[in-house]
C-alpha cells in the first residue's frame, strides 16, 4: 500500500497531473459505469448468483480456481446497488495498481505501468455487450481483478523470504494448493516470480519452480472431473458459452496474464533501466491518456443495448410504464439524428434520377436512422398489454429490427424467453428457459426467480418454496422471496396478487405439444393467432387481438375482433382498433356500420389522400416522412413494418 | 405439588442428561424432513439424519436401543457414525423429541427406526438437471450406502468443450458388480462405454439394420449378452400440462448384443410397434419388456402424429422365453394388458428370487419420469396377480427402480418432495410382499434434498465401487473410437 511518505515522493516524482490523473479517471469511470452503465450492471448482479451456504461454496470449488469464483460472485451481488458495486470494483483495480507497483517494484517514472492489467480487465467488462448474457459462471465481473491480484502475491511474498528452502517451500504449497484455489493466477503468479528471481538465482530452486509448474496441474487433474486437460490453461478465467466469443474475452486475460511474466523480465528492475525517461511526467501522462481512450473505443455503448437492458430490468421489477418510457426516451433522444440524416439524405437524392444511385444513397443512409431493436419492441409491447394500453397506443412508438451489433446474436429466447414466455402465460416454456439457462451458463438470481414465479403461478408450492429457499440465502433478494413466500399455499392470494393476476388469465391456452424452435416471437404470434382455446379470457382474446394485428393479416384481424368483441363486451373500440378496421374495411369490406370516431376517420382519410400524392416507392425511402405524418398510426405499421426478421 | 425448587432442580439434573425433566405430552408425531418416523432401514444404512420441521424455541432428540442413549440438541438432528453404528446393534432405535416454546417443554409421540436386512453397499446414480434440451452438465455418481461419501464415475465435463457436448446415460450392471458394466456418451466421441471382466471396450452399437445404437440395456444374467432397445427418440414441450415435457419414441426395437463375437441380433423389430425397457428373469430364459402398438406412416409427418397421438400410445408388458445356450427365443406372451385398462407399463424389474416384477405404470408412454400420475406397481408372477403398491406411491411421480441383490430392498425416482426434483428413496420388501414405509436416501446434511438443484435418475444398486477412475474413462472415451458390430439374423425356435 501506499504510505503517506512515498505516496508524497511519487506525487513529486510524477508531478501533480500524471499523479492524480489515475484517481481523476477513475472517478470518471466510477460516475459513467454508476450513471451510464447502472442498469448493465444492474443486470450483471441480476444475472449472476452468490449464495451463502456451504453447498454453494463446495459447488465452487469442484473446479481449481473455485476461490476467485466464489470471492467474484460474493461481490458481485453488490453491482445490485451500481454505485456501491462499481466503487468496490475501482477500489480493487487501483489497489491492483498498487500492488503491482509494489510487487514489481516498478520507479515512479514508469508509474503507469502498473495499469496496464487494470485498464485490460476494464476494457474486457465494458466492452461485452451482450456477451454478459452469454458469460458462464457470471462471477467474472469481480474474478478477473481478483485473480489478477492473487496472481501478485508470490511476488509479495517472496520479497520477505530470506532463503533458498523457503521459497521453495512456499513455491510448493503456492502451486499445489494456489492452484486448487486460484486456478491459472496461481501458477501465473509463480512463474512471475520465478522469472524475476527476486533475492533467488539459485538454479535448484529455478528448476524444481518450472518442474513443479508443469507436473502439478497434471498431477491435481487427476483429483479433478470438472474439466478438460487442455482447460487448465483457464481454470479461474471467466469462460462465455459462445466458441465465436472466445478470443474477444480471453484476449484482455491473456493481456493480465502476460503482463506478470513481462514486467518480471522488464528492463526497468535493473538500476540504470530505462532512465532517459527522467521523471516520466511524459511518459505516464501519455500512458493514462492512451488507457483512457482504450477504456473509451472499447466500451459497448449501443444506445438499443442499454435500452433493452433497462427495459429487462424494468420488466423484472414489474415497472410497465417506466419500461415504455426507457423505450420512448431512446427513440426521444435519435430525433435529431434521424432529421438530419433526412435532410442529408434528401440533399443528396437531389437530381439523382438514376434508380440504382438512388437506392445506394436510399441504403447509404438507411442505418442512420433509428430502430428500436425486436426485443425493444416485444418488450414495450408486453409492457403496453400489462397496462391495457396496447390497442389503443403500442402502435404510436417506433416499431423496427435494428439488429444489434454484436459478435454473436443472442437469440431473443436467451435473452427475454423467460419474461416474455412467463408473463405471456406461457409458463412451461419459461420453465424451459430457465433451465437451458441454468445448463448452458449456470444458475442465476434471474432463473432462480422466475422458477419461483413461474411455480407460484401455476400454484406448485413445493417446488416455489425451493427456489425461494435459495433467494433466500442472497443478500439482496430474500426481500423479494419473503414477499413471494406469503403466496405459497393461497391460489386465491396469488390470483390477487402482481403479475399472476395478469398471468393466470392468460393461462387458459388449450394443452398441446410444441416447439418454440427458439424462436419466441415467431412462437408467441403463433401461439395466439392460430386457435382460440376453448376457455379463452376476454383477457387473451384481447392479447390475441393485438397479436392478430402485429401479423398483418386481416383474416386473423377480423376473426380475434370478433372473439374480442364478444368476450369483452365491447361499446367502443380502442383507438388501433378501429384504425385496422377501418384499414381492412377499405382493402375488402368485411363490416357495415363500424364504430369509427371521427378523429381516426379524418386520420385514415389523410393517410389514403397522401398515399395518392406520395407513391411508396421503397419502406426505406419513404418510411421517414410518412413516419412524421402517420407515425402513429396502425396503416403505417401495416406498410412499413413489413419482412421484419425475428431471431 | 413439589415444590417450585424441586421442579427447577429436577429440570436442571435432567437438563444435564439432555432430557426435559417436566414436559406435556402430545399425542402427533413431530413432523421430520425427510420423514424418518417408523421406516424400516438396512442395518448397514448410513445415519438417518433430519431437520425436525415444528415451530419450538429449543429442541432435544433422544436417540436409544435400550443400552445406548445418545442427545442431540437443535432442528437438525445429525448423528455421528460411531454413535450411529452403536445405535444400530439392536436392530430397533427409538427416538424421542422434545419442544420447548416458551418456558413450555412438549413431549412428541415417539417414533422408532427398525433395522433389518444388509443393503448392498453402493448404488449409482445420473446427476442431471432437471431440463429440456440441454445437458452440459451430467455426472454418474457412485455413492456409499454406509456412509455419506459419493464419487463421480464419470462427468461429460471431463470430455466435452463448446460445441462438443456430450450426453451420458444408461449406466448397468451385470449383477451388480462394477467388473462387467456399460454407460453409453452420446454425440461427441459417442458410442457404448463397456467393461468387460475389467476391460473397456467402446462399440457402436447401430447397424444398417438396426434402428439405433443400444439404448436401455439389460445384461444378461449368465452369459454374455445384453439385451438392450433401439430407440428414436425425440421430446416436446407441453404448453400446459404440469408434466411439463413428452418424451416418445418414433421407433424403438429389441436387440441382443453378444459380447464375445461383437455382434448384434434383432429380438423384436415389429414397425407398428414400440419395443422397449428390456428386463431379464434372474436365471436369463425368460426376457421382460413393454410394448405399444401404433400404426402410423413412416413419412415426414410421422413425429407430428405421434406427438399429437401421444396420449393413446399405451403399452403392455411381455414376456419372451429365451434359450442363452442356442441362443433361440420363444414367441412373446402378453402378461399385463395395461392398453385395454387404459394404462401403460414401462420398466419392468424382476426381483432376484424371480417372484416379483416391479414396473412402472402411468396413463400413457413410456417416458414416466415426466409423468406426473406414474406409479409403481407389483406383479406376483407366481400367480400374475399385480396391485399397485399404494405404501410407496405418491400423488407425485414414481419412476425408475431397482432391487438389491437379496431382494430384500427397492430404490426408485420420485419427485414427491416439489415435483420436479427426482429424488431417491428407499422400502424394505417384508414377508408378506408388502413394502415398508419408503424413505429418503440419507443424507450427511438433513436439508441437502431441499437445498440441491440437481436431479438424481437411474438409482443401481452395487455391490461394489466402480474400480476404474473417471480419468481413464474420460482418457478411453477421449483416445478409443467406438468400433462397430457385426449384424447377424435373430435365430428363431
Amino acid at each position: 500500500m501506499l504510505t503517506s511518505s512515498n505516496k508524497k515522493t511519487y506525487l513529486t516524482a510524477l508531478g501533480p497531473i500524471s499523479g492524480f490523473l489515475p484517481f481523476v479517471l477513475a472517478v470518471i469511470l466510477w460516475l459513467v459505469l454508476a450513471i451510464h452503465d447502472g442498469q448493465i450492471l444492474k443486470k450483471t448482479e441480476n444475472l449472476s448468483l452468490f449464495l451463502s451456504d456451504y453447498l454453494f461454496l463446495k459447488e465452487c470449488l469442484s473446479i481449481p480456481g473455485g476461490v476467485i469464483g466464489w470471492a467474484g460472485a460474493f461481490l458481485t451481488q453488490f453491482l445490485y446497488l451500481p454505485w456501491i458495486g462499481s466503487l468496490i470494483w475501482i477500489l480493487l483495480l487501483l489497489f491492483s495498481a498498487r500492488l503491482t507497483v509494489k510487487a514489481f517494484s516498478i520507479p515512479d517514472r514508469m508509474a503507469a505501468l502498473a495499469y496496464i492489467p487494470a485498464v485490460a480487465i476494464i476494457a474486457l467488462n465494458v466492452s461485452l455487450g451482450y456477451g454478459i448474457f452469454l458469460m458462464k459462471g457470471r462471477d467474472y465481473f469481480f474474478s478477473t481483478v481478483l485473480g489478477y491480484i492473487s496472481a501478485l502475491i508470490p511476488m509479495l511474498i517472496e520479497k520477505h523470504l530470506t532463503s533458498s528452502w523457503r521459497i521453495m517451500l512456499f513455491r510448493f504449497v503456492w502451486i499445489t494448493v494456489g492452484f486448487m484455489l486460484l486456478g491459472t493466477y496461481a501458477i501465473a503468479g509463480v512463474l512471475a516470480s520465478l522469472i524475476s528471481g527476486i533475492r533467488n538465482r539459485n538454479a535448484t530452486v529455478s528448476c524444481i519452480t518450472v518442474a513443479l509448474i508443469i507436473i502439478a496441474p497434471l498431477v491435481l487433474y487427476s483429483f479433478y472431473t470438472s474439466y478438460r486437460l487442455a482447460d487448465t490453461l483457464y481454470l479461474g478465467l471467466p469462460q462465455i458459452s459462445v466458441r465465436d466469443w472466445n478470443t474477444r474475452i480471453r484476449t484482455p486475460l491473456f493481456i493480465v496474464l502476460a503482463y506478470l511474466p513481462l514486467m518480471a523480465m522488464a528492463p526497468f528492475r535493473r538500476a540504470d533501466g530505462l532512465k532517459w525517461l527522467h521523471n516520466g511526467y511524459i511518459f505516464n501522462t501519455t500512458c493514462y491518456l492512451i488507457f483512457a481512450a482504450t477504456v473509451y473505443l472499447m466500451h459497448y455503448g449501443e444506445l438499443t443495448f442499454r435500452a433493452e437492458v433497462a427495459m429487462s430490468n424494468a420488466i423484472d421489477d414489474l415497472e410497465w410504464q417506466k419500461a415504455v418510457d426507457i423505450f420512448n426516451d431512446a427513440a426521444k433522444s435519435r430525433i435529431k439524428a434521424d432529421a438530419r440524416a433526412f435532410e442529408s439524405r434528401t440533399a443528396e437524392l437531389k437530381g439523382v434520377s438514376d434508380p440504382q444511385l438512388r437506392e445506394e444513397i436510399i441504403e447509404k443512409y438507411s442505418a442512420r436512422f433509428y430502430e428500436p431493436t425486436r426485443i425493444m419492441v416485444l418488450y414495450r409491447d408486453l409492457a403496453m398489454i400489462k397496462m391495457d394500453k396496447a390497442l389503443d397506443y403500442a402502435f404510436t412508438m417506433k416499431d423496427g429490427a435494428h439488429k444489434p451489433v454484436s459478435t454473436t446474436l443472442v437469440p431473443i429466447v436467451i435473452q427475454a424467453g423467460k419474461q416474455l414466455y412467463l408473463h405471456y402465460g406461457l409458463e412451461n416454456m419459461c420453465y424451459r428457459w430457465c433451465f437451458e439457462d441454468i445448463v448452458a451458463l449456470g444458475m442465476s438470481v434471474n432463473s432462480l426467480k422466475y422458477l419461483a414465479m413461474q411455480s407460484v403461478a401455476t400454484g406448485q408450492w413445493a417446488l416455489a418454496g425451493k427456489y425461494l429457499d435459495q433467494l433466500d440465502k442472497t443478500l439482496f433478494h430474500r426481500k423479494w422471496a419473503h414477499g413471494q413466500r406469503t403466496l405459497l399455499g393461497n391460489p386465491d392470494k396469488v390470483s390477487a396478487a402482481a403479475p399472476y393476476d395478469q398471468i393466470q388469465k392468460l393461462m387458459c391456452i388449450d394443452e398441446k405439444m410444441s416447439a418454440d424452435l427458439s424462436k419466441a416471437e415467431l412462437y408467441l404470434l403463433s401461439n395466439f393467432t392460430s386457435r382460440r382455446p376453448v376457455n379463452a379470457t376476454p383477457e387473451y382474446d384481447k392479447v390475441a387481438l393485438f397479436w392478430a394485428m402485429r401479423s398483418l393479416n386481416d383474416q386473423q384481424f377480423w376473426k380475434w375482433l370478433s372473439y374480442y368483441t364478444k368476450s369483452n363486451h365491447v361499446k367502443a373500440l380502442p383507438i388501433h382498433v378501429q384504425e385496422a378496421a377501418l384499414f381492412y374495411n377499405s382493402m375488402q369490406k368485411m363490416a357495415d356500420n363500424l364504430p369509427i370516431d371521427n378523429k381516426v376517420s379524418e386520420s385514415f382519410n389523410a393517410f389514403m389522400k397522401y398515399a395518392d400524392t406520395h407513391n411508396i416507392r421503397s419502406v426505406k425511402e419513404s418510411k421517414y416522412p410518412y413516419e412524421q405524418r402517420f407515425g402513429h398510426t396502425f396503416y403505417f405499421f401495416y406498410y412499413f413494418s413489413r419482412d421484419i426478421a425475428s431471431y | 405439588m413439589r415444590t417450585p425448587s424441586v421442579i427447577l432442580l429436577a429440570v436442571t439434573f435432567a437438563a444435564c442428561s439432555g432430557v426435559p425433566g417436566t414436559f406435556d405430552k402430545s399425542n402427533l408425531k413431530p413432523s421430520l424432513f425427510p420423514d424418518y418416523t417408523d421406516v424400516t432401514a438396512p442395518s448397514n444404512i448410513a445415519p438417518l439424519n433430519f431437520i425436525i420441521q415444528e415451530e419450538g424455541d429449543r429442541f432435544i432428540t433422544v436417540l436409544e436401543n435400550g443400552r445406548k442413549s445418545i442427545t442431540v440438541t437443535g432442528k437438525q438432528v445429525r448423528i455421528k457414525d460411531r454413535q450411529w453404528k452403536g445405535l444400530k446393534k439392536d436392530g430397533k432405535i427409538d427416538v424421542s423429541v422434545y419442544k420447548k416454546t416458551g418456558s413450555q417443554w412438549t413431549a412428541m409421540q415417539p417414533f422408532s427406526i427398525t433395522l433389518e436386512d444388509d443393503i448392498d453397499p453402493f448404488i449409482s446414480y445420473r446427476q442431471i438437471m432437471p431440463s429440456v434440451d440441454s445437458y452440459q452438465d451430467l455426472s454418474i455418481i457412485q455413492r456409499s450406502l454406509e456412509s455419506f461419501r459419493s464419487k463421480v464415475v464419470y462427468s461429460n465435463s471431463m470430455v466435452q468443450d463448446l460445441g462438443n457436448g456430450q450426453c451420458i446415460n444408461c449406466h448397468h450392471y451385470r449383477n451388480y458388480s462394477t467388473d462387467n458394466m456399460q454407460f453409453h456418451v452420446r454425440q461427441y466421441l459417442g458410442g457404448t462405454v463397456m467393461v468387460i471382466d475389467g476391460n473397456l471396450r467402446k462399440v457402436n452399437l447401430k447397424t444398417d439394420s438396426t434402428i439405433s445404437a443400444g439404448v436401455y440395456p439389460a445384461w444378461h444374467p449368465t452369459h454374455d449378452y445384453i439385451a438392450y432397445s433401439t430407440n428414436m427418440t425425440y421430446q416436446s414441450v407441453h404448453t400446459v400440462d404440469p408434466n411439463r415435457i413428452e418424451v416418445v419414441d418414433l421407433e424403438s426395437d429389441l436387440i441382443l448384443y453378444n459380447i464375445k463375437d461383437n455382434a448384434v441380433s434383432v429380438i423384436e423389430n415389429d414397425p407398428d410397434r414400440f419395443e422397449c425397457f428390456p428386463a431379464w428373469s434372474p436365471d436369463g430364459r425368460m426376457l421382460y419388456y413393454v410394448s405399444a402398438r401404433y400404426e402410423t406412416p413412416f413419412d415426414d409427418d410421422r413425429m407430428d402424429r405421434i406427438f399429437a397421438d401421444c396420449r393413446s400410445i399405451k403399452y403392455n408388458l411381455y414376456c419372451k422365453p429365451f434359450d442363452p445356450d442356442t441362443r433361440t427365443w420363444g414367441k412373446s406372451v402378453l402378461l399385463f394388458d395395461a392398453a385395454s385398462a387404459g394404462k401403460s407399463v414401462t420398466l419392468p424389474r424382476v426381483s432376484p428370487d424371480g417372484r416379483w416384477l416391479i414396473f412402472a405404470l402411468g396413463e400413457y408412454g413410456v417416458f414416466h419420469i415426466w409423468h406426473r400420475d406414474s406409479d409403481l406397481w407389483m406383479m406376483d408372477l407366481a400367480d400374475g396377480s399385480i396391485r399397485p403398491l399404494d405404501e410407496i406411491n405418491s400423488p407425485e411421480v414414481e419412476s425408475y427402480h431397482s432391487w438389491s441383490s437379496n431382494g430384500k430392498w427397492i430404490i426408485f425416482s420420485t419427485r414427491r418432495e416439489d415435483g420436479a426434483y427426482t429424488r431417491l428413496y428407499l422400502s424394505h420388501l417384508e414377508a408378506d410382499g408388502h413394502f415398508s414405509k419408503p424413505f429418503a436416501l440419507p443424507q450427511k446434511k438433513p436439508g441437502f434434498n431441499r437445498n440441491y438443484m440437481y436431479s438424481f435418475n437411474i438409482p443401481e444398486f452395487m455391490k461394489e465401487p466402480v474400480h476404474i477412475t473417471p480419468r481413464k474413462f474420460a482418457s478411453f472415451i477421449e483416445a478409443a473410437p467406438a468400433s462397430p458390430v457385426r449384424y447377424e439374423p435373430k435365430l428363431q425356435k
